[in-house]
């Protein structure tokens, strides 16, 4: 839990953006979820298409 | 299993407790654009941000902004620093671009960037005292020297509210912090011993106490409750 609590302030501080990948395979759920509405979805410029990454690695392409 | 003392805790992984310790205490190393000295000066008022007044009533402010006032500070910081390290200890999720581009005037991008990922590492060693009842570890002896000042190269706009290395190798939050590359290092370690473990992330079965869907559920757990987009 720690852990967590450091990355999600240090992508918040720095205004970092989705990763493609991530934005493509969150993009359906990021809706459902509300997430879109979160503050920092503002850092991301793009909404990504509805994907599934064939391994973690790709989904931070 | 139920922890009865700080110690019976640590015993749970000696690798991790070590890790901790060599960490916190080059927290207190002269940075690269701050001393020793500013920097447990930052640290010392990411504790005082859970005591201030400011930030209690913002956090409970429909937005940060609509509450103006001065911090509780413990520190010689300038405000805009001590914006930056109280904010981002107690209400990281509405941190804004508009208000970064402010703190980065005064204080430039480098500095932002470094007192931001000290924060960040102390966060994850203070919070984890804090989920085991822990007391929190003395702050750490500000070493002597002097910032060198010096910018990497092959750093620049990646989209993000600071320049960051343009070699995308790994996931953007594993670049953060690339901006400082001596603090990042301990940034990268911190994570390495807590979540990563090198090629182990790029694996779906992890063989730990928690597997790696557990993991990741707390991951979206503790994102969620941060509002946390990324």
């Amino acid at each position: 839990m720690s852990a967590f609590e450091g990355l999600n302030r240090i992508a918040d501080v720095t205004g970092i953006q989705l990763d493609a990948g991530l934005a493509d395979e969150s993009a359906d759920f990021r809706v459902t979820l509300g997430l879109d509405a979160y503050s920092g979805a503002s850092s991301t410029s793009s909404e990504g298409t509805p994907a599934r990454a064939d391994g973690v690695l790709e989904i931070f392409s | 299993m139920t922890l009865t003392s700080a110690q019976a805790a640590l015993e749970l992984d000696e690798t991790l407790a070590a890790t901790h310790e060599q960490l916190w205490q080059r927290l207190g190393d002269c940075g690269t654009w701050w001393t020793g000295a500013e920097r447990v000066q930052a640290m010392s008022e990411a504790r005082q941000a859970f005591e201030c007044n400011l930030c209690k009533e913002r956090s409970e402010a429909l937005t940060p902004m609509m509450v103006s006032g001065e911090h509780d500070s413990v520190s010689d910081l300038s405000a805009e620093a001590i914006d930056l390290v109280h904010r981002l200890s107690t209400d990281p999720g509405r941190l804004s671009k508009e208000w970064a581009s402010k703190v980065i005037e005064s204080i430039t991008e480098e500095a932002y960037v470094e007192l931001a990922t000290v924060v960040c590492v102390q966060y994850v060693i203070d919070s984890f005292n804090r989920c085991l009842d822990l007391p929190l570890r003395d702050l750490p002896d500000a070493k002597a020297g002097v910032p060198s000042r010096v910018r990497p190269d092959g750093v620049g706009d990646v989209g993000a509210w600071v320049s960051q290395t343009v070699d995308k190798s790994l996931a953007n939050v594993s670049r953060a912090a690339s901006l400082v590359p001596d603090t990042e290092i301990l940034w990268r370690e911190v994570v390495q011993s807590h979540y990563s473990r090198g090629p182990q992330f790029a694996d779906l079965v992890w063989d730990r106490g928690l597997s790696r869907p557990q993991v990741e559920l707390l991951a979206s757990t503790v994102s969620a409750l941060n509002e946390c987009f990324y």
